[in-house]
């Protein structure tokens, strides 16, 4: 009976990196993914899929609802023809206008 | 015959959100990326969840992916990542490590010739990779079962070459401690000459 701890001490390296290769093939003998495993990942990757197509809807109509509500606003300023625009210094006008646009926008972010 | 497309084409066309290239890629890769992932693990359910993970990143990331080169080293890099955050998360394989070591003994197939002091020795080294810290295992399992250069493990692993041939030196170090502790148990007289 050949000692291994011969056959290591005399030809170390190529004693050690064999039995290590096929301690590792025999780890992995026979193993391959189970077909469900395509699966998950397909499903996984549909449901990213909507779940990203579904936000990118609800951004589309809230851009849509700001663009309305930006439209109505413009719509109804009215703007002197000839006289400079006093209310454009009305601080309470301004925040009511700042505060409606920050609401949408966060709207928009979240 | 049909048309081998390249790892690039493919990863193109997955950034337009093709599925189909996607499960070319899976086809090609899914054993490699397994293998790998149990190798580490040593557990299915855990290497079915890295396969899984490491695709859905292919997915998602597409668009970071270099597409002239292949795909095999960034896919080994994720692999080996999921696997090494599982091992260190979980460390589901020093708890049970008596558990794992006897069923994967049992499900080898011996060959008849194998004696009984072969299979020992067998059974000592995979409980012996099994114990060796997680860096040091997977370079191991790169280097022998993947048969990846020491560069390659550099990139995958994200470290200087000169780290990779260290791990490599001390995994084997322990390796070969191990199987000439389990020498000295069996055959007590070859022992005594060396000491």
């Amino acid at each position: 009976m050949t000692s291994h701890r011969c056959v290591l001490e005399g030809n170390t390296r190529d004693e050690l990196d064999n039995l290590i290769y096929w301690a590792l093939r025999e780890r992995v003998a026979g193993s391959s993914p189970p077909p469900r495993v395509w699966g998950c990942i397909e499903a996984r990757v549909q449901r990213r899929s909507a779940c990203m197509g579904g936000r990118f809807r609800v951004v589309l109509a809230q851009v849509s609802r700001v663009c309305t509500f930006l439209s109505a606003q413009i719509d109804s300023w009215i703007w002197p023809q000839d006289a400079w625009v006093e209310w454009r210094f009305d601080p309470c006008f301004t925040r009511l206008l700042v505060d409606q646009y920050s609401f949408l926008l966060v709207q928009l972010t979240f | 015959m049909t048309k081998q497309h390249t790892d690039g084409w493919l990863v193109v066309r997955i950034r337009d959100g093709d599925l189909e290239a996607l499960s070319e890629l899976y086809e090609r890769y899914k054993t490699q990326v397994y293998r790998t992932a149990i190798a580490i693990t040593r557990d299915a359910r855990a290497a079915e969840d890295i396969l899984q993970e490491a695709f859905l990143r292919v997915y998602t990331h597409a668009d970071r992916i270099d597409e002239t080169v292949t795909l095999g080293p960034w896919l080994y890099r994720v692999t080996t990542n999921l696997a090494y955050t599982w091992t260190t998360r979980v460390k589901r394989w020093i708890c049970s490590l008596p558990r794992v070591v006897e069923h994967w003994a049992s499900s080898v197939q011996w060959s008849p010739e194998a004696t009984a002091e072969e299979h020992e020795r067998r059974r000592i080294l995979q409980q012996a990779i099994d114990a060796l810290p997680p860096r040091q295992r997977i370079v191991i399992i790169l280097y022998y079962l993947e048969g990846l250069s020491l560069k390659e493990i550099a990139y995958v692993m994200d470290v200087p070459e000169g780290t990779v041939k260290s791990r490599l030196h001390y995994a084997r170090r322990s390796l070969k401690e191990a199987i000439l502790e389990q020498e000295h148990r069996l055959v007590p007289e070859v022992a005594y000459d060396f000491t």
